[in-house]
């Protein structure tokens, strides 16, 4: 069962999704998180919490609104229509675009407390030795921040790769094509197929708890 | 009179925390020695070196620093804080945990990427380090170094940028009492053999009596008082009694 097509087309095209939606998610989320961090702004503490929203939103709520956004009829969606012959739904980059919005705020929360751990007054130093403002980033800033970071970039990759509403929502469940591990479980479960429930629940646990053990090894070690 | 040491400030800059207005408005020049700015704490005696080090912006004024202007709010000069070498040693000493001894004294002077010390460049850490009897801390954190070790480390690392001006802030605030003296004396020793100007900020006396060659009394983002050395009890004329005769003077100056 290990080396069937059906065990293996869902975990390659999971661990794909999981894979861009984590990428997305780390630029994105480093860079605002840093901005957020050193700088201050009207506004400043309402952007934070749009952009921790979902991850206390239903991601079918979350998967509603993509729809009205990247939709045939929606705002982004049409243009990209009309101007490129582009559609999201119902297609593995829509769902990686689900995944990396619903993991988002993992990486961004995590980046932010990081970045403001890291006390000004060294980025100072740094500058009065003569750095310019990428150094000071490159060679102070970033590697006191980058374990919390990292660490928070784990998370997402795991709860990018559990996604179900908003990706059913948007992506839909076609073999091969958009069904992911998560959604496969439940295919599984609603044709009866116990056996094969079993395996990729197993399977999904497994690299679960892969990746939080190795990013509660990160944190703890940043510590000591 | 030669230029070459000396530190013209003129800034003023308000400002604003926790819904309390502080302005800063300072006017002075320094000679070419220790200039101790001499203050209670929130006088504005570090924003004034965060200005000098191109930190903090003031709203306007000048600031020149030898025969350099590094702040013209007028011309609209303002120097980044990299381009104005000037050696700051902070208060916490600011050294970077990530980094040993040697990576935090080369710091200035690794290039590349990742940043590395080349061999001469080792070498110059080394010689460095050596000077302020710390060579056999190089591979050491700063977490694993005493309080006087820490200060040696960013001593070195500032001077190693060979700086036209050195600021410390509160530079023996955070030592046991006895190392004190002892650091104090070779600051006095440094300060000859790099031959660099230096501005050092303290609420303690006994700093005034022991380096000072000329005082700045701060109180309220002001400088209200201007003692120079001749203003100073001679320290051979007061021996025992030196360090009251100071504070002595100091309280008069004060008001």
């Amino acid at each position: 069962m290990i080396f069937s097509e059906e065990v293996l087309v869902p975990l390659a095209l999971t661990l794909r999704v999981a894979g861009l939606a984590t990428l997305v998610c780390f630029v994105a989320g480093v860079a605002a998180a840093w901005f957020v961090a050193r700088h201050r702004f009207p506004g400043r503490e309402v952007l934070d919490a749009a952009m921790t929203l979902p991850m206390v939103m239903p991601p079918t709520v979350l998967g509603y609104y993509l729809i009205v956004v990247l939709g045939r009829r929606g705002w982004i969606g049409a243009w990209l229509n009309d101007t490129f012959g582009i559609t999201l739904m119902f297609t593995w980059q829509g769902a990686v675009i689900a995944a990396a919005v619903v993991a988002y705020p993992l990486v961004y929360k995590a980046a932010r407390a990081a970045f403001e751990e890291v006390s000004p007054q060294l980025e100072n130093a740094a500058r009065t030795l003569g750095l310019g403002e990428r150094q000071v980033f490159v060679r102070v800033t970033l590697p006191l921040a980058w374990r919390g970071i990292l660490a928070g970039t784990m998370l997402a990759f795991a709860r990018a790769m559990g996604e179900f509403g908003a990706t059913l929502m948007i992506a839909g469940s076609i073999p091969g094509k958009t069904q992911t591990l998560s959604i496969a479980v439940y295919e599984a479960v609603q044709a009866g197929k116990d056996d094969m429930a079993n395996f990729l629940v197993l399977l999904t646990s497994l690299v679960c708890i892969v990746v939080l053990v190795g990013s509660g090894r990160l944190l703890r070690s940043r510590q000591s | 009179m030669s230029t070459a040491g000396e530190v013209a400030v003129s800034i003023r800059k308000r400002l604003h925390s926790r819904g309390r207005a502080f302005t800063l408005e300072v006017d002075f020049r320094s000679d070419n020695g220790i200039v101790v700015i001499f203050g209670p704490s929130g006088s504005g005696k570090s924003l004034t070196l965060q200005a000098i080090a191109g930190l903090l912006t003031p709203d306007e004024g000048h600031i020149r620093i030898g025969e350099r202007v590094v702040f013209n709010s007028r011309s609209g000069v303002d120097l980044p804080a990299r381009q104005r070498h000037v050696g700051y040693v902070f208060q916490d000493y600011a050294l970077f945990p990530h980094l040993n001894v040697m990576g935090n004294v080369g710091f200035p002077i690794a290039r590349g990427f990742p940043a590395r010390l080349d061999g001469p460049g080792r070498d110059r850490v080394m010689e460095m380090l050596e000077l302020f009897e710390i060579g056999h801390l190089a591979a050491m954190h700063p977490s694993q170094l005493s309080g006087g070790q820490r200060q040696r480390v960013a001593l070195a690392r500032a001077l190693i940028i060979e700086p036209r001006l050195l600021m410390l802030d509160e530079p023996f605030n955070a030592l046991d009492p006895l190392l004190r003296d002892r650091m104090r004396n070779e600051l006095l020793a440094w300060r000859a053999r790099f031959d660099v100007p230096m501005v050092l900020i303290t609420h303690d006396p006994d700093d005034v009596a022991a380096l000072a060659s000329q005082v700045l009394i701060y109180r309220d983002g002001r400088v209200t008082g201007s003692l120079r050395k001749g203003d100073l009890p001679n320290p051979s004329d007061f021996q025992p009694g030196y360090r009251h005769a100071v504070r002595q003077a100091l309280e008069q100056a004060m008001g």
